[in-house]
């Protein structure tokens, strides 16, 4: 049991884990800046009890707009995406097992040009009968992880909640970790 | 076997103050809710075996007891409840380890001076409404009736009742509605119920040939507590609806409205009140006085008895918890903040008060710090109640850990025993809390004067306070610390803030720093009703959250801080506490922090609460530059705690800190 709750506490870690190579980080950096034009960045986190290895996002008025995105080869949480209202449609586990999302009220986010967009961190808390499932607001985690292996990023893009939550969080601190202000 | 008579060395006095072991403090009771059977014959106790739970039986004025029942301890297994259903018959309400909800009856016979017992049980998906008191071998059982949460209420005997006919079952309650609670007259006839509509508390009363609502609530302080039928259209209930504080009145139910004031406290909340079962003659009214349970009785038995046991426990508080219709047996619990409870019979026949059984028989050989309370008249004119429990060793001046309580509306701190704050003070530490304003048990203005306070008058209160006890106790004013859970968290992080000449460090555990944060946590969490309740307690003005938020005035924070918080807590998402250290350290300022990865809002299990225990005396005691611990062995045993499961990035630091402090000679 201790093992397995080991193993979970590092799917949480994850955010934090990838990319933490700086060459790449930077190189990372270096990318989604070509990228520019009408894109934006997604920086999306996870807690989970149970391994997420995809999420399947919907780009709002284009049913066949279906973005999925593979947590495992992913970089990081940083998601280049065209600029638009999403919504999170489904989680993907092992196996092919997955929850569907699609009726659930709150979890649209708009990815702005030019900007890193947080939209939350989807957390899975498994339970005895049914598992709980929500986004959180975990800004400061967020922030660390850009901190650690994108401040490059962190220099040239503005950074802002994009999601369901609306806090002064990201206003608050740039300005004492040098980054940009939206 | 092991509940009987106990030798009296529990109540001698004279055992000398030293610093327990955090392993015998924070042990868990090896005997609650002791019950005695109706005629006074036989004693009922739930109790603790190194593998087992059970519930004994003890025959009374005899050193004999048997286990009734037993099972394996699990973390899913448990004693849900018991209740002496007749005068020789236990009803025992419990989970299987597979959970499932079973019920056994064990009926007690005493042949030929040895106590013998015999059983039957039921799986059944209910819990125990009431015994019934007019059948024998018979209880009320709520049942649930549907998957809105209501019940139905059914009389069952477990030796006829069938539970695979439910064409039989005849439940009590009627039409097809169920409830959540119900009430029976003194023709055993359901007449009254409560229910959930709309998020809103509906009272109903039966009235021809339905339900009709006679009572809606919808404030949170809103208290109506049914105690009796007094006749066919009148009921005596605790309320507050039309006073201040919560009173025993009687109350029609034809026009809806008080008719009587039965009885009321000057100052407190009443919190319970008994009849007697024949008649509609008052028993007892209780009540809390300056955080200590007091009961009144209305018989004049009763207050020589009460006074009786007054003169004989002088050290402590007894309390009736059980009695026969005669009084000629009574079961006794003392209890009090440097007493965690002795469970004794006083039996009138024989003339002797005898000791059954300590609660926590790991605490007979320790002695305890006694709570004192005093009071202070704040700036708004209303009086705060203090509970300052001097160190039970040191030299004086002490330290002193303020320890402001959660909440912070509705709920309050008591003068019973609590382990937390005898740990602190047999280490030397003075502890002093308080009921600021919003607290519980003062009436709705005091408690409603709380809202929308937050970082304001509550802290002025808790500064008041400490002005006081600082200037009533030796206390050494440059080693003060203020230490708390939940809003306690977020109000030692506002005193800080607010009074940074008072204190030398803060701990915030479960705590919340951001309060616009609260509005904005989680998708689940956060509807509309529940940011709406946010609001009604945090305030509407929501421009001057930040005002009184500590992350966005943390480069005001000028001691070391703690922080502890929980993966899995709902209630102040590790946000709370994690951007309010990432933001300290940005500043460069001293602060510790461990995440448990595997907790919600608090400590689930024993250990680890020891372990939070442990890290904040530690973190307490290195800032201070206080004396090294008294059991160096449990620090280490607290930075071994974080190389298993519960290790995190934070806390290799806080293992370091808690070995060197170990290594001190």
């Amino acid at each position: 049991m201790a093992k397995e709750f080991v193993m979970e506490w590092r799917s949480f870690l994850l955010m934090v884990l990838v990319c933490c190579n700086s060459a790449l980080a930077e190189e990372s950096a270096q990318r989604f800046q070509a990228r520019g034009g009408n894109n934006g960045v997604l920086l999306i986190g996870i807690d989970s009890d149970i391994e997420i290895e995809r999420i399947e996002l919907a780009l709002d008025g284009d049913d066949q707009n279906v973005r999925s995105i593979d947590i495992e080869h992913s970089e990081g949480w940083l998601v280049n995406l065209p600029s638009g209202h999403y919504t999170l449609e489904k989680l993907y586990m092992a196996r092919g097992a997955y929850f569907d999302l699609s009726d659930r009220d709150g979890l649209g986010f708009q990815v702005s040009a030019g900007t890193i967009n947080y939209f939350g961190h989807i957390r899975l808390i498994r339970g005895d009968v049914r598992s709980y499932i929500d986004l959180v607001n975990r800004a400061s985690f967020a922030m660390e992880f850009l901190l650690r292996d994108h401040r490059s990023l962190l220099r040239r893009f503005a950074v802002k909640h994009s999601g369901p939550f609306e806090e002064g969080y990201f206003d608050h601190v740039l300005p004492l970790v040098g980054g940009q202000e939206s | 076997m092991k509940f009987h008579l106990w030798p009296l060395f529990g109540l001698l006095p004279g055992l000398a103050p030293a610093a327990i072991p955090i392993d015998d403090l924070f042990s868990d009771p090896e005997y609650v809710s002791a019950k005695l059977s109706p005629d006074g014959r036989f004693i009922a106790v739930e109790s603790q075996f190194d593998r087992f739970v059970a519930v004994e039986a003890l025959l009374a004025g005899e050193n004999q007891s048997q286990v009734l029942f037993k099972q394996q301890k699990s973390s899913t297994a448990s004693i849900v409840s018991y209740h002496w259903i007749d005068r020789d018959s236990v009803l025992i309400n419990y989970q299987t380890a597979l959970g499932a909800n079973m019920f056994r009856q064990i009926d007690l016979t005493v042949a030929n001076g040895t106590l013998q017992t015999s059983h039957v049980e039921q799986r059944l998906p209910g819990k125990v409404h009431s015994p019934w008191v007019s059948k024998q071998d018979s209880f009320l059982m709520l049942y649930p009736s549907a998957a809105d949460g209501n019940f139905n209420l059914l009389p069952v005997n477990l030796k006829t009742f069938d539970v695979n006919a439910p064409w039989n079952w005849q439940k009590l309650n009627p039409s097809k509605e169920g409830g959540r609670d119900f009430w029976l007259d003194s023709k055993g006839q359901v007449r009254l119920k409560y229910q959930l509509l709309e998020d809103q508390r509906h009272f109903q009363v039966w009235r021809g040939d339905q339900w009709h609502t006679f009572l809606e609530l919808q404030a949170f302080d809103q208290v109506f507590i049914p105690v009796r039928w007094l006749n066919e259209s009148t009921l005596s209930v605790l309320s507050n609806l039309s006073t201040d504080r919560v009173v025993l009145v009687k109350f029609d139910l034809e026009t809806g409205t008080n008719t009587e004031v039965l009885f009321e406290h000057p100052e407190f909340d009443l919190e319970g009140a008994t009849y007697w079962a024949e008649s509609n003659e008052l028993l007892s009214v209780s009540y809390v006085v300056n955080g200590k349970p007091r009961r009144r009785y209305f018989d004049s038995d009763d207050e020589v008895l009460n006074a009786f046991l007054k003169r004989t426990f002088k050290n402590t508080t007894p309390h009736v918890i059980g009695r026969t219709a005669s009084a000629k047996r009574a079961l006794i619990l003392t209890a009090d903040s440097d007493d965690s409870g002795k469970f004794f019979l006083l039996d009138k026949t024989r003339g002797v008060l005898e000791l059954l059984a300590p609660a926590y028989p790991r605490h007979e050989t320790y002695a305890f710090s006694k709570t004192e309370v005093f009071e202070i008249d704040n700036d708004k004119g209303r009086r705060v109640n203090a509970l300052m429990t001097p160190p039970l060793t040191g030299d004086e001046p002490f330290p002193l850990l303020v320890i402001p309580h959660g909440g912070p509306i509705g709920t309050r701190e008591t003068d019973l025993f609590d382990a937390g704050v005898q740990f602190y003070s047999s280490r030397g530490f003075g502890v002093l809390r308080m009921n600021f304003t919003g607290s519980f048990g003062f009436g709705k203005t005091f408690m409603n004067a709380g809202r929308g306070e937050f970082g304001k008058q509550i802290e002025d209160d808790i500064d008041q306070v400490v002005v006081e006890a600082l200037s009533r106790y030796p206390i050494d004013p440059d080693k003060v610390c203020i230490v708390g859970g939940s809003y306690g968290g977020y109000s030692a992080l506002m005193s800080v803030i607010r009074f940074p000449d008072r204190y030398q460090c803060a701990v915030s555990y479960f705590g919340v720093s951001d309060l616009e944060l609260l509005f904005n946590q989680s998708t689940v969490r956060n509807t509309e009703a529940t940011n709406a309740a946010l609001r009604s307690i945090v305030g509407e003005d929501e421009s001057n959250y930040r005002s009184v938020s500590p992350f966005y005035r943390a480069n005001e924070v000028e001691v070391p801080t703690l922080f502890l918080s929980g993966r899995r807590d709902l209630i102040a998402d590790l946000e709370q506490s994690n951007r309010m250290v990432a933001a300290l350290e940005m500043m460069n300022k001293p602060v510790e922090s461990v995440i448990y990865p595997l907790e919600g809002h608090g400590a689930g299990g024993t250990a680890v609460l020891m372990h939070q225990f442990t890290l904040i005396e530690s973190f307490v005691r290195n800032v201070l530059g206080l004396s090294p611990p008294p059991f160096p062995v449990e620090y280490e045993r607290a930075a071994d705690f974080f190389s298993g499961p519960q290790a995190t990035d934070h806390s290799q630091n806080v293992a370091a800190r808690l070995r060197q402090q170990a290594a001190v000679p």
